[in-house]
């Protein structure tokens, strides 16, 4: 197993005027090249704790923080954000709010150039991203021009041209169809494969589900439950508290269980799911 | 049958210098329908639906809603009739309170004070948003502020409520809440039309689904039987909701082939092996 990238530890927070907590007593480990998946109901708690990791929280949002978040090594508390953004980049659910440059080669050595690097490796950076996100050709496109799915894809490569170690995601596909969806994670996997790349996404899709090397749910600002993703699949209580839509085939598992079925453990594709329920059907039929 | 409020009459759209968006469209809508549109990116789902509120009128052939032409009316007429709820709420909210959000059409309509606070307050009661009058809309959660889209265009008392991927970035709590809504406004009569890419709301919930490739209609019918098709449905790149992907896996064990919800399933699945 790889190092530790993120640790958080007994991690509350407030926003600025806020008197309940959106952050409660959360602790968690994540290990280099892990990807894990944050799920649970709007207003649960994930976003806020995106914005924990690269130090929006608690430079740019004050708020009340106790406990901890080292990130890389950084303890968040003690460096500043243009420290932290060269180790964890972010991806928004809207592309629309993120970009702002007049061609997407400008757009994605924005990040770079702000750090002061050195000219000839922002350009090798961003030759580096967009080869890595397959948007070589669009150097001089106009961002505003191009589909939901490529503007998103212009998002993550300005997140790579940091260099990042991390990437957290907040819903990279919401706004996206099919097949920009399907783009975004295939890279996920090829970024995490090729280059170690460690991620945390908050996402609902069922992909995204299998894609994760662990899911974390939350409720209430709180983790209720953690596990690889047939741990936490199987744990039906815990799934309706974080009020998370869960794949088809494992809903079609909670049902049979509830309605007297003997079910240990619950499938999460297609696949799956037909594996077990031949065995069900097999042992019945005709018996 | 009653008259359709909606009709497409042999409609075709070219985007001008751009390409052909609508190709020969012959279609019809009726109160009370609840009609989900489907189809990839580009296939022609979103022209279709700005026809019904007059933002684009037709290249050929004619579109009539509620008895109008789309030609001979204004957009702000078929305002009345049809109301259009954004992909992305953000994207259309501008007002500082939910109910002075909701209140900007109905003024727009030159309305009386009384009529449009009644009709303020009829909208936010449909999508149970009364509470939360006084709030600024981006301090709604994404469900709240769907919802207050809704309203907005509820305030309209629109016959055709059409919902742009309503479902999206929402938690299985608000789409149950939107679903929920839609029946509601079905019920009270008006047609509600979903583009969606979402197969799985779609096969639990339309009673119709017209399916679009390449500005044309590939198929239209009761949703069930729609999805019964799945070589055409192939053609439009539309893959069968896991559901009924794995029903057809289970035919030779006596699954039906025409299963689509989670529900149906179960019932099959329990009445082989449950006994």
């Amino acid at each position: 197993m790889g190092r530790e990238m993120i640790h958080i530890k007994d991690l509350t927070y407030s926003y600025p005027r806020s008197d309940a907590p959106s952050l409660r007593d959360i602790s968690l480990e994540i290990e280099e090249g892990e990807i894990v998946t944050l799920m649970g109901h709007t207003g649960c708690g994930k976003s806020t704790l995106c914005l924990t990791l690269n130090g929006v929280i608690p430079h740019a949002l004050r708020g009340t923080m106790s406990g901890s978040v080292v990130v890389d090594g950084l303890d968040t508390q003690e460096h500043g954000i243009p420290e932290l953004a060269s180790r964890v980049g972010m991806l928004f659910q809207d592309p629309e709010t993120q970009l702002f440059s007049v061609t997407v080669e400008s757009e994605v050595a924005f990040g770079p150039e702000n750090l002061a690097t050195p000219r000839d490796e922002i350009v090798e950076r961003v030759r580096w991203a967009m080869k890595a996100t397959r948007l070589d050709g669009f150097e001089h496109r106009e961002p505003s021009n191009l589909s939901g799915g490529e503007k998103q894809l212009v998002a993550l490569a300005a997140a790579l041209a940091m260099r990042p170690k991390i990437l957290v995601l907040d819903e990279p596909t919401s706004e996206l169809d099919p097949a920009g969806t399907l783009r975004i994670f295939s890279l996920i996997r090829e970024l995490n494969e090729r280059y170690g790349i460690t991620f945390l996404m908050v996402e609902h899709k069922e992909e995204a589900i299998k894609l994760s090397d662990r899911l974390f749910l939350m409720k209430d600002g709180e983790i209720i439950c953690e596990g690889e993703p047939h741990d936490v699949l199987s744990d039906i209580d815990a799934v309706k508290a974080a009020r998370i839509r869960v794949p088809q085939v494992s809903e079609l598992f909670y049902r049979l269980r509830e309605r007297g079925l003997d079910i240990d453990e619950v499938p999460i594709t297609v696949e799956e799911g037909y594996e077990l329920l031949q065995g069900i059907l097999r042992g019945r039929r005709g018996v | 049958m009653s008259k359709p409020i909606v009709r497409f009459k042999d409609v075709s759209f070219k985007y001008e210098r751009g390409p052909t968006a609508l190709k020969g469209i012959s279609l019809q809508m009726h109160l009370g329908e609840f009609v989900s549109i489907v189809g990839q990116n580009g296939a022609g789902k979103t022209t279709l639906a700005k026809h019904m509120n007059g933002l684009l009128k037709p290249t050929d052939g004619d579109v009539i809603v509620d008895g109008m032409n789309t030609r001979e009316v204004s957009v702000a007429d078929l305002a009345r009739v049809t109301g259009y709820v954004f992909q992305n709420p953000d994207h259309q909210f501008f007002a500082p309170s939910v109910e002075e959000e909701v209140a900007f059409g109905p003024k727009n309509l030159k309305l009386g004070e009384g009529e449009v606070v009644e009709r303020v307050d009829e909208a936010l009661s449909t999508v149970g948003l009364e509470a939360m009058r006084e709030r600024h809309p981006y301090t709604l959660s994404r469900g709240q502020r769907q919802r207050l889209a809704v309203a907005s265009v509820l305030a309209m008392r629109p016959k055709v409520v059409m919902l742009d991927e309503p479902t999206t970035g929402q938690d299985e709590v608000a789409i149950n809440q939107v679903m929920l809504l839609v029946d509601r406004l079905r019920r009270g009569g008006k047609t509600v039309v979903m583009i969606t890419h979402d197969m799985s709301i779609t096969t639990k919930y339309a009673e119709r689904t017209i399916v679009m490739r390449g500005g044309e209609v590939l198929l239209d019918g009761p949703t069930k039987e729609v999805f019964s098709r799945p070589e055409v449905l192939s053609k439009s790149s539309i893959e069968v909701p896991p559901i009924s992907r794995l029903a057809q896996m289970l035919t030779d064990f006596g699954i039906p082939r025409s299963v689509f919800t989670v529900d149906e399933l179960c019932n099959q699945v329990l009445r082989i092996a449950g006994g």
